[in-house]
């Protein structure tokens, strides 16, 4: 097992890591927050990369930072579609028992898929250029792409920024609130209802991100967004529903075993994630870390 | 004379019939509907018998899916794997094993299909809402897996072709004289499906599955053992779907893993609310809708999720009781 | 013989003793109250001898059984049964439904698949009784979440009372019901248990309903029993009046 192996796993579980959890603790923010599971947050993530690419290709050849500032921009842009449908759409499915939320949101998932397909079809799309501009580092005698680097970066730096804005700030303090009892925050005067969007299109918008940042070096086609829901899933329900560190530690442990995976086993990879989950929750019904709070 | 007091004797047998309890009634109109699709067999020509089998057989898996969500309120979405299970497992036992005896196959299906059942519900009879999806979620997925990765088995996606069986061990010279014989085994098996979960609904455990539905917590307080009754549930409810999965593949000559696949869960889950989840009919005329809307789309539009996830919202946001509940809502009108 | 003992009952969540060493007996046919501000641990009390939390020690014990491997069904059958503060009901279910299922689970016959649910006549009977007696017959196809919250505690405790409990315990059965409803929805559940000499347990705020109902009072603080006598005697208990605020 030499050094560069190690280095090449350590960095792959980190960067898988970033993938994830961009859309996991999207996912666990909204629903700790408004209280829905997201079904649609795959289809938001293969449109974060969608979106990504086309961006990519009306700009081309420019430096890398403006490159960089596409991947935001995208994302946004999602994330602002995102907050649109929840004051039309989601609002509508909150006072209807829970099959009706998975159901809504499955359905969203169909539409923005077919949606994409209209506009994209169903050629896979590619776009490599800003990856090989940013090259490679050798580390101890690995080579590894700077493109990971800049992803992983990317990612925690919005996790930080994430952290500041929910235990930092005033507008953070109203949305662990809300997140922690709705009613009492409505009592308390919050605004609620303009909260919501919001939330839900910080959780896109972070989803989106998680998309685009795999468009650098993946092959983007329409399948890609639904192992991601489900490993998403897995992950929020191995770490326990609504739980931030949960899903902080689900992503890296499925992040690790993912890039283990890749060099030791890839045939079974993606059914590994299926197996483990399959698992855990035969044995730990609620997740690893909390616990479905039934709403009384 | 005789013209009036036929008409009062006609009157009386009417109210006497409508007096009949709700749920005698509901029986005689299974077999009424049965009676009806035998009858038309013959005239509907080798097209629409394959279509109507097939929603027959789409109606015994929705009928199943939906006493987990509309009478316990569990989403199942991996009802697929289960088919998958029944499907398969009458595709291998024709081709290892050379047996071609339909009666044969259907009952090995169900007994391998209750093996695994009785083992899964076990474990998923744990599990609430979104758990209990996701796991059943993994479930199917993995058995799509592996009659993917299984090719050397299963053929992977090259499909396996289901040879043409024997009934009551009569040989048939082509596919179509079997066709016109199989809808009628079909037919039965729908039958029988159908009457006996009607009877489960309207019994005591029907009904107690429903208080579980509505408040589990309480049920337990009237003495209910929740878990034990979702447990049978789920077996009742999976079996179905194994029925049904071992029921498609002589109908359609042929059967591959994309078939089962979360999309088929969620078209699952699409019929049953767009017939109505809440009404035992929902799942029968969600299929058949469903199988029309399947054979036709296509030719109009190659968006059928768009369509599907369209309508579904409509339904959600309109129609919560969807087709069914709709036409009882405009018979209350009246 | 007691229908109930207690003996040194104790539970604790985490740091918080909710109920500290706690001792009596209950005969058959008495109704006994028991007040205390809150927090006191009454209703860990009634959790814990209607078995939906288990203690940490102590024995309770049920007809002169022990009692602490009973989960709530267990209990149940041996004739614990319990209403709610916050009424549960079957909310989505007609109000007669509501009692038939209980009857039904009483019966044992939850589990039965090849017949109707309607066609139980006796059972339909006997709901119809019991609705009878908690004066909720009128309302008997209404959806029990459409019925007002006095109703719905009534039909909470006619649930209870259908179980054919030995032991009732009702916790606050009047919380939430207003002044002029209290008497009516009370004067309905005593007269009933009192017909049918059902031992009670009611864990109750409201003083006048106290005094009104009970033979007995047990007095509890912060987990502990202070005081455990007739209503008259606990009017003039010193420390009760301290403890209660003067009431």
């Amino acid at each position: 097992m030499s050094v560069g192996l190690l280095i090449a796993i350590f960095f792959n579980t980190l960067l898988f890591f970033s993938i994830l959890i961009s859309i996991t603790i999207g996912l666990s923010l909204i629903f700790g927050v408004l209280g829905i599971l997201n079904l649609a947050h795959g289809a938001f993530y293969t449109l974060g990369a969608y979106v990504a690419i086309s961006l990519f290709s009306y700009f081309t050849n420019v430096p890398p930072i403006i490159y960089y500032i596409l991947f935001f921009i995208a994302s946004v842009i999602v994330g602002i579609i995102g907050m649109w449908i929840e004051p039309t759409l989601l609002r509508r499915v909150y006072k209807l028992p829970d099959e009706y939320q998975l159901l809504l949101t499955f359905s969203l998932s169909l539409i923005i898929l077919d949606t994409i397909r209209y506009f994209w079809g169903v050629m896979p799309y590619y776009h490599y250029e800003f990856f090989a501009m940013l090259g490679n580092s050798e580390i101890a005698g690995t080579i590894y792409p700077n493109y990971y680097f800049v992803a992983i970066a990317t990612v925690i730096l919005l996790l930080i920024l994430l952290y500041l804005l929910l235990f930092k700030t005033k507008i953070g303090l109203l949305i662990r609130a809300a997140s922690m009892d709705k009613e009492m925050a409505i009592s308390l005067g919050i605004n609620v209802k303009a909260l919501y969007p919001l939330v839900f299109a910080l959780g896109i918008f972070l989803c989106a991100m998680g998309g685009a940042l795999t468009t650098p070096y993946s092959a983007i086609t329409l399948g890609i967004g639904s192992e991601m829901t489900t490993i998403a899933f897995a992950i929020t329900a191995m770490g326990g529903l609504g739980s931030l560190k949960g899903a902080i530690l689900g992503s890296l442990i499925v992040g690790f075993v993912r890039a283990l995976g890749v060099f030791y086993f890839p045939e079974i990879e993606l059914v590994v994630v299926y197996i483990v989950m399959f698992i855990i929750l035969s044995i730990k019904p609620y997740g690893l870390c909390g616990r479905y709070e039934r709403r009384v | 004379m005789v013209y009036v007091v036929d008409m009062k004797e006609g009157y009386n047998i009417i109210k006497r019939i409508t007096l009949i309890k709700k749920e005698r009634k509901g029986i005689l109109y299974i077999i009424l509907f049965t009676i009806i699709l035998a009858i038309i067999r013959p005239f509907i020509g080798p097209y629409w018998s394959f279509i109507v089998a097939y929603g027959l057989i789409i109606s015994i898996v929705g009928l199943g899916f939906n006493l987990l969500l509309g009478y316990n309120g569990l989403l199942s979405f991996g009802h697929a794997g289960m088919f998958g299970i029944g499907m398969y497992t009458l595709g291998l036992c024709t081709k290892y094993f050379n047996i071609s005896s339909l009666e044969i196959l259907i009952l090995l299906s169900i007994i391998i299909g209750l093996i695994i059942i009785i083992g899964l519900g076990y474990v998923a009879s744990k599990l609430i809402i979104v758990y209990f999806a996701l796991f059943m979620l993994s479930f199917g997925q993995i058995i799509f897996a592996l009659t993917y990765k299984l090719y050397g088995i299963t053929g992977g996606s090259d499909g396996l072709s289901i040879p043409i069986l024997t009934i009551l061990n009569i040989n048939f010279n082509s596919r179509i004289d079997f066709l016109y014989c199989y809808y009628y085994f079909v037919l039965l098996i729908f039958t029988i499906c159908t009457i006996f979960m009607w009877i489960l609904v309207n019994s005591p455990f029907g009904k107690t599955l429903q208080a579980i539905k509505v408040d589990d917590i309480r049920a337990t307080y009237i003495g209910v053992p929740v878990r034990k009754y979702r447990y049978i549930a789920f077996i009742i409810s999976t079996l179905y779907a194994v029925i049904s999965g071992a029921l498609y593949g002589p109908l359609n000559g042929f059967i591959y893993p994309e078939l089962i696949s979360h999309v088929f869960s969620g078209e699952i889950v699409y019929l049953t609310l767009l017939g109505g989840m809440n009404y035992f009919a929902g799942p029968i005329v969600g299929s058949f809708i469903y199988t029309i809307l399947k054979v036709y789309i296509p030719t109009i539009t190659e968006y059928w999720q768009f369509i599907m996830g369209a309508t579904l919202i409509i339904m959600i946001l309109l129609f919560p009781g969807g087709i069914v509940g709709w036409i009882y809502s405009k018979f209350k009108k009246r | 013989m007691d229908i109930l003992e207690v003996k040194e009952l104790k539970k604790s969540f985490g740091e918080l003793i909710a109920v500290n060493k706690v001792s009596f007996n209950i005969e058959e046919g008495e109704v006994v109250a028991i007040i205390g501000p809150n927090g006191a641990g009454k209703t860990t009390l009634i959790n814990l001898i209607s078995r939906w939390i288990k203690e940490d020690e102590g024995i309770i014990k049920f007809l002169g059984k022990d009692i602490k491997y009973a989960g709530p069904i267990q209990a149940l059958e041996m004739g614990i049964a319990r209403s709610f503060q916050i009424p549960r009901v079957f909310g989505k279910m007609s109000v007669l439904d509501n009692i038939r299922l209980a009857i039904t689970s009483k019966e044992k016959k939850s589990k039965k698949i090849l017949s109707f649910f309607e066609s139980d006549k006796n059972i339909k009977e006997r709901a119809i009784e019991i609705l009878e007696k908690f004066n909720l017959l009128e309302k008997m196809n209404l959806f029990a979440d459409e019925l007002p919250h006095g109703d719905r505690k009534l039909l909470d405790v006619a649930i209870a009372f259908s179980l054919n409990p030995k032991l009732l315990l009702l916790d606050e059965p009047t919380s939430g019901v207003s002044a002029a409803e209290k008497t009516r929805v009370m004067n309905r559940i005593i007269d009933t248990i009192r017909k049918e000499n059902i031992t009670t347990i009611l864990v109750e705020h409201d003083m006048d309903v106290v005094f009104e109902y009970s033979s007995r009072i047990l007095v509890m603080n912060e987990g502990k029993i202070i005081a455990d006598d007739t209503p008259e005697r606990i009017l003039n208990n010193d420390l009760v009046k301290q403890i209660m605020g003067g009431k």
